[in-house]
């Protein structure tokens, strides 16, 4: 069965919430740019343990983050053969490794401590840098939301679903990974459709204000920048400028 | 088969603010042969437990010679499925694409039971739980809920388990057909030796044929007691009063001599006798 909050927001009081979403959002397109560009050791080391500073700031359990890795090993364990089909160096394909699993952890520790609200907003202001056809911003954010709702209401679906399998007879859970695969994409369509299905209810619930507005936000994310954003943007800025500087 | 809940923890997102308790040290006896309520919310989890379709976090629930831990391994696991039933509502089944007919099917090819006449056997299950034969045909995406949950019920007597877990069954039904399955699940206790576990906030549903009651609040087992616990004052901190009882007490307390009934009609040649 599926732990929803292994892919959503936690809730977790930390020093991550308090930063702005945009900024989280540009410090993952900095690591991303600094891992397609020329190798430099220093940058490689700043960069992993940037990421291993938000993972501890994030107040969110290392074993979390390990979960998520350990979930894609085979994916990693071919990408591992074919790199080395492809007759690179161990050092290069354990570089290359480490960058795709830190910049996995990096998306995670953006999924777990920003809201779901805020994270759409987030990317819907980057997304309006590039509005050419005039998309009203407040439409790009639902669009957001409804993805993650959309989300959230699968990984419910599909336990509910698992379990009613399980007592009508299936053996799902204690079963090997072939006979989960074939019994997923068998009812994946079924599910899908009842994730839709909810989906849509949350939209006419929202069209007619059907939900509780007395409902307290946990979120204390602020709306003018603060220190730990100027610092954060700083960090990042300053491994672009060593970049240009003395590696390129 | 008698079930043991042994020092049991079933916590999920433990130390994080996602944190739910669903259960909290219980530790508890189901006697083989007996009903059993349990009262409480989120209490699902127990038919999960029980059918090793979610391990505890922590302690152990036995099965006869069978015990479910966290890591433990269970050989056949529907081996212990096939003796175990649940009958839980579900919002997900209105989308489901299936005549009663072919889910009836469905359970009894998953479990192996292979009657020597399935169509009788679908039909007499149906009957079980007051549905005609015209129910076969039906689609589930047209049934209503209570429909529904005696499908489910037919489902599960399909393949005959020992053990059979229904939670909050009394919704929705009338006072006739509350009282018909009062009957049958005494009768299946009696003649067919079968466990029944009753979830339920319903106290009124347990009365006259529960033999041991357990209050679950926060995940912590507080009232663990037979069924004279109703007339208990202690039982109402944590579960609504049936009317039954207020109205009993109220008359009590007002000098009406009246015994402590928990069957209506017994209560009401009680007051035809005796109030004047």
């Amino acid at each position: 069965m599926l732990n929803k909050y292994d892919y959503l927001y936690n809730g977790e009081e930390s020093l991550l919430i308090l930063i702005n979403p945009v900024i989280k959002l540009f410090g993952l397109f900095i690591y991303i740019l600094l891992i397609l560009l020329k190798f430099d050791r220093l940058l490689f080391i700043i960069n992993i343990g940037l990421v291993f500073l938000l993972i501890l700031l994030s107040n969110v359990k290392l074993t979390k983050y390990l979960k998520i890795i350990w979930k894609l090993k085979y994916l990693i364990i071919l990408l591992y053969a074919y790199l080395y089909y492809k007759n690179l160096e161990i050092v290069e394909i354990n570089i290359i490794i480490f960058k795709l699993i830190f910049l996995l952890m990096y998306i995670w520790v953006i999924i777990y401590t920003t809201n779901k609200e805020e994270l759409s907003r987030g990317l819907s202001i980057i997304l309006n840098k590039i509005n050419l056809i005039g998309i009203p911003i407040k439409k790009i954010t639902m669009f957001f939301i409804n993805v993650y709702s959309f989300i959230e209401y699968f990984i419910d679906t599909y336990n509910e679903y698992i379990n009613k399998i399980e007592r009508e007879g299936k053996v799902f859970l204690d079963s090997n990974i072939f006979n989960k695969l074939v019994i997923f994409f068998k009812n994946f369509k079924i599910i899908w459709q009842i994730s839709y299905r909810k989906l849509n209810l949350r939209k006419k619930d929202l069209k007619y204000r059907l939900f509780d507005t007395k409902e307290v936000s946990k979120y204390k994310y602020r709306r003018r920048l603060c220190l730990f954003d100027y610092l954060y943007v700083l960090i990042n800025i300053g491994m672009i400028v060593y970049y240009i500087l003395k590696v390129r | 088969m008698e079930i043991i809940l042994n020092q049991l923890y079933c916590i999920d997102n433990k130390k994080t603010s996602m944190e739910k308790k669903y259960l909290d040290d219980v530790n508890l006896v189901i006697n083989k042969g007996s009903i059993v309520g349990f009262v409480g919310e989120n209490l699902r989890i127990i038919g999960d437990l029980i059918m090793a379709i979610k391990r505890p976090s922590k302690g152990e629930v036995k099965l006869d010679s069978l015990i479910i831990k966290r890591t433990s391994h269970i050989d056949n696991v529907l081996n212990l499925r096939k003796k175990v039933g649940c009958v839980y509502s579900s919002n997900i089944d209105i989308a489901i694409d299936e005549t009663v007919k072919s889910l009836l099917k469905k359970t009894m090819k998953n479990y192996g039971y292979k009657p020597s006449n399935i169509t009788k056997h679908m039909v007499d299950s149906l009957k079980i739980v007051g549905l005609d034969d015209s129910f076969l045909n039906r689609e589930i995406k047209t049934l209503s809920s209570t429909e529904m949950k005696k499908v489910k019920l037919a489902c599960v007597i399909s393949y005959n388990p020992e053990v059979i877990i229904l939670e909050n069954f009394e919704k929705g039904l009338i006072y006739r057909e509350r009282e018909y399955f009062r009957k049958l699940f005494l009768k299946l206790k009696n003649k067919f030796k079968k466990t029944i576990i009753l979830i339920t906030t319903d106290l009124s549903f347990l009365f006259e044929i529960v033999d041991k009651v357990f209050v679950i609040n926060n995940g912590k087992l507080v009232i663990s007691d037979d069924k004279d616990i109703f007339y208990e004052d202690k039982l109402y901190k944590y579960v609504e009063m049936p009317n039954i009882i207020s109205f009993t007490k109220y008359a009590q307390q007002e000098d009406h001599h009246i015994s402590e009934y928990t069957d209506i009609k017994e209560l009401i040649k009680e007051l035809y006798r005796n109030v004047k």
